[in-house]
């Protein structure tokens, strides 16, 4: 096995590499494999493919949303947002360190992928679109790698829509413009 | 708003939310990303021992570094 980090499109073409992905969470799979994750009014899904695309290592699909804030008895918009719909790491890969620096500080095959996914947030940001935040709802297992990649819990007084798939889950953001 | 022009608006509307509404990012944070992007981590296997290595380059200066892969439960 050898892998850089190269995410491409999903295309149809990858169906049947994208059968036998498993992340060990059904919903993240169930969602790859089915025709939901080709559809542009969900989302575009980008996957990490091995040197041979004989298997697929990780998967993100984005697409987009808002903040609200509260503010009284109103409620205003405060900026766009990238959404990251779904996140999914084949279970084969977790919990892999593949980086140790020297605070400490660990890098992991889910760090990798999720650092592809930040590149394409400034790459839409810096030549497509205009937005002021990246938002996502974690699950339990991926509350951690969120937080250590300065995501913040969405504080009170601000507000985003779930998706349905999304109910139970974390909201979290991340706000791009520089202190 | 999107419009044609035709219609008058108030003049004294601000274009984005004032300072108070402002959330930024970091400086810790943004260290935390210029120093991802700035790292190419390549990982392959020892055909022997199926041992996973990972080789960083830091693109910044070229140098490059080897690193036996470990294990932990999370993510």
């Amino acid at each position: 096995m050898k892998t850089n980090i190269n995410t491409e499109l999903f295309t149809k073409d990858m169906n049947d590499i994208a059968q036998d992905f498993s992340s060990g969470n059904v919903f993240l799979d169930n969602f790859l494999k089915s025709e939901d994750a080709l559809n542009n009014s969900i989302g575009k899904t980008f996957v990490w493919l091995n040197e041979n695309r004989t298997e697929i290592i990780g998967y993100y699909n984005i697409g987009v949303g808002y903040i609200d804030m509260y503010y009284g008895d109103d409620k205003y918009k405060i900026g766009g947002s990238i959404h990251l719909n779904f996140f999914a790491l084949n279970e084969k890969y977790r919990g892999i360190i593949v980086r140790k620096k020297a605070d400490g500080t660990v890098i992991k095959f889910s760090d990798r992928l999720f650092t592809d996914f930040m590149n394409k947030v400034y790459e839409l940001r810096e030549k497509y679109i205009g937005f002021s935040f990246v938002t996502l709802a974690a699950t339990d297992e991926g509350y951690s790698l969120y937080k250590r990649n300065y995501f913040d819990d969405l504080d009170a007084d601000l507000h985003f829509s779930f998706k349905d798939d999304e109910k139970g889950c974390k909201p979290m953001y991340l706000a791009l413009d520089a202190e | 708003m999107a419009g044609t022009g035709a219609y008058a608006m108030p003049v004294d509307l601000p274009f984005v939310a004032k300072k108070p509404l402002k959330r930024t990012m970091s400086k810790e944070a943004k260290a935390h990303f210029e120093e991802l992007f700035s790292e190419n981590i390549e990982i392959f296997e020892d055909s022997k021992t199926g041992e996973l290595y990972s080789k960083i380059t830091d693109l910044r200066t070229g140098k490059t570094e080897i690193m036996k892969c470990e294990y932990t439960d999370e993510d």
